[in-house]
């Protein structure tokens, strides 16, 4: 799939080089008065290969909108170092954080929000272009150019408002205005968590064009495994600001390593209505992430949790190359100790 | 008299507001509390205060409306510009590199253009009539510029003599100012954004 993609000229390091390296990226919120903090990504590491599409899952409250936000700076990391295609964000002798904002654009999970209420649509789309620099009626021609690509008519929707649109129509707008400044990456952040089900296949089937068109890479942040499997080619599955498993799409939802991504997988709406599931396969709210658990952080709902669980943080492994599928589990660690080793 | 102050305050307190909403933090703390002290006083009191520190004469009164109004201004451009800070078409400005000085023109002004505008409409009524009271006191206009406060207050004794005449001027204060607050509401119609 990522061979024989023309090249862009923006590209630095070839086709092997990743679009993106994020090395233990962390940010924390202080909460006020108490002097602990929310710890919403903590030491997240992954890479983005070029014309790839990395799925990120997880519960409500893991830290994956943070995550979205960070990789953007639109949020400062506390600690950790992002590299876009071979250049280091915000180091002096890398990629500067305006520069990597004309080569990454986001598209937000609030359609409505993310378009200002007060400007027709055309507007919005034109305006990342004209702060780029490009002309006033150059940008209007591109914003044209890019709502007839979403599907929406220039002439009929670029001088309505937003509130004269559909959820649909104004998160096409959102794509419209993330891809009119000519991103090599897009990140989207729960894109289609807010429509309904007929215009999410709509709008995931255009996302799936749009890449092939523009030779996108995606970053796809959903709560919705069904969603993730139909577009990604690699996911991330996080638990409370961490990774606890990544690999290609068929690995992980066929052999999830991870008894989290086990239970997520488990909950799914069944199918066949002689399986339907009674028991909840993952019980209790997440914990606290203000303080939370020691050792491995789902060891407080894992049902193969024993004392190393609680005493040692697990750690992503073993590494065999970029498609490579591994999880931050101790059952998989020979060297913990787990009863369950090897059986899992 | 009366549409003078407002206008002026709207434009300093407007732009005090949208820098200190935008701004958050620190800044918009520091901008507010100040705004606060003028809070605490009675407006009539206010400005009755400071066009008598400042004596009277038509100038100081406008400057004491101007200060009364602007705290109330400021309050308006702040609450809206916080509203519009949070949403998300904010950040996706910044997402595309946009400077702050572009994103507040573009973006933030025109939604806060409309609540400041609105409420400065009302507050055009309520300036006329402390506009007449500061006149009746003495402290606004000075003869020989006509002002219906002045009136008001020269006519006061004729009141056992004839009391229509005394009563003239202060009806022409009223549906003038009746007259502002309709067409506040108007506008208020007329420029509502559905959200």
């Amino acid at each position: 799939m990522r061979t024989g993609l023309p090249l862009d000229p923006r590209d630095r390091g070839g086709l092997q080089q990743p679009m993106l390296i994020a090395r233990d990226l962390r940010k924390h919120f202080p909460v006020k008065g108490s002097g602990k903090s929310v710890q919403a990504v903590d030491g997240v590491s992954f890479t983005v290969g070029k014309g790839e599409t990395l799925g990120i899952v997880g519960e409500s409250g893991c830290g994956k909108s943070t995550l979205a936000r960070l990789l953007l700076h639109l949020v400062t990391p506390d600690r950790g170092e992002l590299v876009f295609d071979g250049d280091a964000v915000g180091a002096p002798e890398g990629i500067a954080v305006g520069a990597l904002r004309r080569q990454v654009q986001m598209v937000f999970q609030d359609s409505y929000s993310s378009l200002n209420p007060r400007m027709p649509v055309r507007d919005s789309v034109a305006f990342g272009p004209f702060v780029q620099g490009k002309k006033k009626d150059e940008a209007r021609h591109i914003a044209r150019d890019m709502l007839s690509r979403v599907g929406l008519d220039p002439s009929l929707f670029g001088p309505r408002y937003p509130h004269e649109l559909s959820g649909g129509q104004k998160q096409r707008v959102n794509i419209a205005r993330a891809l009119a400044t000519g991103p090599r990456m897009v990140i989207l952040d729960e894109p289609v968590s807010a429509l309904d089900k007929s215009v999410e296949a709509q709008v995931l089937n255009l996302l799936r064009a749009l890449k092939r068109q523009f030779n996108l890479t995606y970053v796809f942040i959903s709560h919705d495994l069904n969603v993730v499997q139909y577009i990604s080619d690699r996911v991330l599955v996080m638990y409370l600001g961490r990774v606890v498993e990544i690999g290609p799409i068929d690995a992980i939802f066929e052999r999830p390593l991870h008894p989290y991504t086990h239970a997520l997988l488990a909950s799914r709406p069944s199918m066949d209505p002689a399986k339907r599931i009674d028991e909840p396969p993952i019980t209790g709210d997440p914990p606290n992430p203000i303080d939370p658990p020691s050792g491995c952080r789902f060891h407080t709902r894992c049902p193969f949790a024993e004392a190393v669980c609680e005493a040692a943080d697990p750690v992503l492994g073993p590494w065999e190359g970029m498609q490579s599928h591994v999880a931050a589990c101790h059952i998989h660690d020979p060297h913990s100790r787990h009863s369950r080793f090897g059986n899992a | 008299m009366g549409v003078v102050p407002v206008l002026i305050a709207s434009l300093i307190g407007g732009m005090l507001g949208v820098v200190g909403g935008f701004a958050g933090g620190r800044t918009n703390t520091a901008i507010m509390r100040m705004m606060d002290v003028f809070y605490a006083f009675p407006s009539v009191l206010l400005a009755v205060a400071i066009a008598g520190a400042m004596g009277g004469g038509m100038a100081n009164g406008m400057l004491a409306l101007t200060l009364v109004f602007i705290p109330p201004m400021c309050r308006v451009a702040e609450t809206a510009t916080t509203q519009i800070r949070s949403l998300d078409f904010i950040e996706a400005a910044r997402a595309t590199g946009a400077r702050t000085t572009t994103i507040i023109r573009y973006h933030v002004l025109g939604n806060v253009l409309g609540p400041v505008f609105i409420y400065a409409s009302s507050l055009i009524s309520v300036s006329i009539l402390l506009a007449s009271g500061l006149s009746f006191l003495g402290l606004g206009v000075r003869p020989p510029i006509p002002d219906w406060g002045l009136m008001l207050s020269t006519l006061r004794q004729s009141i056992y003599v004839v009391p229509l005449v005394c009563a003239l001027p202060g009806v022409a204060i009223f549906i003038t100012s009746i007259c502002c607050n309709l067409v506040s509401d108007g506008l208020r119609a007329a420029m509502d954004v559905r959200m």
